[in-house]
């Protein structure tokens, strides 16, 4: 478990450090001022491999480029989903990514996100959903 | 500059509305006709346009804890994802979009639909 620093990460004891047991993890990025946020093909190539990285498997990808600008990608999973909205105006990408199952590991594709669009500045929200009774 | 930038930053860019819902009513949750009807419904209450159409198919059957139905809307404003665990019968919603709803509307209107006995919300402003 790494300790909360100024205006950083928070990593939350992983699913299987704690007695409690979980549907899924859902990871909630901020990056601002990252690079390569207004390519649609690259995004899509990104969403395939980050949810490769996690050992995931991507059945579908939606990408959908507004006018002017910005951009939204879905790739569905076998184990849920990985979502980006990109603000290219702003410098802003929106990341969700939510993954079920005791294999997969999310928090590998946000540090596959993270080197591959390299934002100078990162908010992450950890929400545990699905208590398993 | 970096005034300007701290002032971006603070601005709403969206609000994303996540929703766990417990003991739904395994007919509602197993009919794909009903899901997309849900999708469809959600969108005209919370005034959303849609934006092509959903994907809707039952996966994960490898696993019996993620085996169920997962619906992809994206609409003009991002995406609605809803997927479903038929072992619990439980439902896992996530509606984000930058044009600002009612998540009460949404709310409401996804317990009843579901028939879902238990909801747990959160709502997040990015």
């Amino acid at each position: 478990m790494r300790k909360k620093t100024k205006r950083s990460i928070k990593w939350i004891p992983s699913i299987k450090a704690s007695k409690i047991k979980y549907a899924g993890i859902h990871l909630l990025a901020e990056f601002w001022h990252g690079k390569n946020i207004e390519n649609p093909k690259e995004l899509e190539r990104v969403l395939v491999r980050g949810a490769k990285k996690a050992k995931n498997i991507p059945l579908k990808v939606f990408i959908h480029k507004f006018s002017p600008q910005g951009i939204t990608g879905v790739v569905l999973l076998a184990e849920s989903h990985i979502a980006l909205h990109s603000w290219p105006e702003i410098n802003y990408l929106a990341i969700d990514i939510f993954t079920c199952g005791e294999k997969t590991m999310p928090h590998r594709t946000l540090e596959y996100l993270k080197k591959r669009f390299q934002p100078k500045k990162i908010e992450i929200k950890e929400i545990k959903r699905g208590i398993i009774k | 500059m970096k005034n300007e930038k701290l002032k971006t930053e603070k601005k709403i860019y969206g609000k994303e509305l996540i929703l766990d819902l417990d003991d739904c009513d395994p007919k509602i949750i197993r009919s794909r006709r009903k899901i997309l009807e849900y999708s469809n419904k959600l969108c005209q209450l919370i005034k959303v346009k849609k934006y092509g159409k959903p994907i809707c198919k039952r996966f994960a059957l490898h696993s019996p804890q993620a085996a169920g139905y997962s619906l992809v809307q994206l609409i003009e404003t991002s995406s609605i994802t809803v997927h479903f665990s038929e072992l619990w019968n439980r439902a896992f919603i996530n509606i984000f979009s930058c044009k600002l709803f009612d998540h009460k509307i949404a709310i409401d209107f996804t317990k009843k639909f579901f028939k879902a006995k238990k909801i747990k919300t959160r709502i997040l402003i990015r």
